[in-house]
């Protein structure tokens, strides 16, 4: 059942750099009816390659502080990062199955006076939507049917892996983005690397994984540009700049994709009938002409 | 699986490391792989840079070859996807050996990315990675959070409790 307010952790690539995400987030969840609280005491959800790769403990401790910040609040979080997501839901996994590991991170929040009780429920902008309540609520205020569109789902990698943490989709076969894709009227497109990994939020440090990453966003962006995309849709905001600092750096080598990436947000935003600046597509690093000439 | 370093490194830290993991994340009995490759061909970074291999590091780790492997650039290489994980049919982690060697990397003083410390302290400052920047638009100009009448991002307030925690273990690694 979807709640009626939530708290929204905006998760730090979204909140510092990214914040059409945010922008988006709250024109739409707003005409949704469903309120996003502002949390000031939410930091970066840490994830597993940064504090974890060299103390894993306190990394999960820098983690856990947001879950018991959440649960202060009484809401239910929602997040609009796939990486954020995936994270929070582990450190929920790991401190619910391991009461000694519990134990050691609650130590270290109780000298900032948090306790982690583990009731807090994390959810994604997709689980939320998709949920069975959310579906006709949906259907009923899109006036805007993105008929002309064909969109190629991005579920990048943390948002389920391991499946036995997040519990989102099915982490070989997953449909929940392509489900909402066509709640929106586009046409959601089946290729190669929907499941792939951007390698966003991991080893982007270092010039051997900067090729890798470039080398990925190609192989992505051309599977889905074979099958004739109009866009990437992903449901990350760190995705969206991997994939689009990618083709700009293809650009240089003289391949040009063209290919803009949104946001789920940004695509049931569209179908709604908001504008593209209210969606913040003005901050996007790629040309979105072939996403608006379609509306 | 017990870790020894050749090199003068906590070994008691070590072990409580390794132990935690163990029992947080499930065993990483490496001595049970197969050597099906699974991994390898999930792994994301397998496709794109020769060298690095899920499978190959887990032999290594089974054979005992620990202290080269915690010199090997290859451990920061992965991108913790975790596709790894997910298919191995053995339930073997190399995503969570990864981490543990990363840990142990640290720990001995080992060589990792310098990026690391400035994310880390950013986060430490600000709560977030970097202050809130104005980021360019299409239409020309720089565009900020209240540009676009986003609230502001102040940040935590606690931060600071968490940075006299970290700094400790930072400099735990660095003594060593
Ligand atoms: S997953 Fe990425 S964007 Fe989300 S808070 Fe963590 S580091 Fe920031
Ligand atoms: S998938 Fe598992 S069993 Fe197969 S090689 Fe990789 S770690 Fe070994
Ligand atoms: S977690 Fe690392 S080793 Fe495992 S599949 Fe992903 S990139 Fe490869």
């Amino acid at each position: 059942m979807t709640s009626l307010e939530y708290a929204l952790f905006p998760g730090c690539v979204a909140s510092v750099r990214e914040f059409g995400y945010e922008l988006a987030i709250r024109n739409v969840f707003k005409a949704l009816d469903i309120k996003l609280r502002k949390v000031e005491d939410f930091s970066c959800c840490q994830p597993a390659c940064l504090v974890h790769s060299i103390d894993y403990v306190k990394g999960l401790a820098l983690t856990s502080r947001n879950l018991a910040v959440a649960e202060e609040t009484g809401l239910p979080m929602l997040t609009l990062c796939s990486s954020c997501y995936g994270n929070l839901s582990r450190a929920k996994h790991l401190l619910d199955h391991n009461s000694d590991l519990k134990d050691e991170v609650n130590d270290l929040l109780a000298k900032a006076g948090r306790t982690y009780r583990g009731d807090v429920k994390i959810e994604h902008v997709v689980t939320v939507l998709h949920d069975e309540s959310m579906l006709p609520i949906l259907e009923k205020k899109i006036s805007n049917p993105l008929s002309k569109l064909k969109a190629a789902p991005f579920y990048g990698c943390h948002i389920f892996m391991p499946a036995k943490y997040s519990k989102f989709d099915d982490p070989e076969f997953p449909h929940k983005l392509d489900d909402l894709i066509e709640i929106t009227g586009a046409e959601s497109l089946d290729y190669n690397e929907k499941t792939s990994c951007c390698i966003g939020c991991g080893s982007f440090f270092g010039e051997v994984s900067e090729e890798a990453s470039v080398l990925l966003s190609e192989m992505i962006i051309g599977s889905a540009k074979e099958k004739g995309a109009d866009c990437i849709v992903t449901t990350c905001p760190f995705c969206i700049m991997q994939l689009e600092i990618g083709q700009i750096k293809l650009r240089e080598q003289g391949k040009d994709f063209g290919v803009p990436v949104i946001h789920y947000v940004d695509l049931l935003g569209l179908s709604m009938g908001f504008k593209p600046d209210e969606l913040g597509f003005d901050l996007r690093r790629i040309n979105m002409e072939p996403v608006v000439s379609r509306l | 699986m017990v870790i020894r370093l050749s090199s003068d490194v906590d070994q008691r830290q070590v072990e409580f490391i390794s132990l935690m993991l163990q029992k947080s994340v499930g065993g990483m009995h490496a001595e049970v792989c197969d050597q099906c490759g699974k991994c390898s061909s999930a792994c994301p970074v397998s496709k794109e840079i020769e060298g690095f291999n899920p499978r190959q590091l887990i032999a290594r780790v089974a054979l005992g070859k620990i202290d080269e492997l915690l010199a090997d650039e290859a451990i920061w290489t992965c991108t913790t996807c975790l596709k790894c994980r997910e298919r191995c049919p053995e339930e073997i982690s190399p995503y969570d050996v990864i981490l543990v060697l990363r840990n142990l990397a640290y720990r001995a003083g080992l060589n990792y990315p310098g990026v690391y410390d400035d994310f880390i302290n950013g986060i430490l400052e600000r709560g977030f990675i970097s202050e809130p920047q104005e980021v360019r638009a299409r239409g020309g100009g720089r565009l900020s959070r209240e540009a676009l009448g986003l609230p502001g991002v102040n940040g935590p307030k606690d931060m600071a409790v968490f940075r006299g925690i970290v700094e400790k273990i930072i400099e735990a690694g660095k003594g060593n």
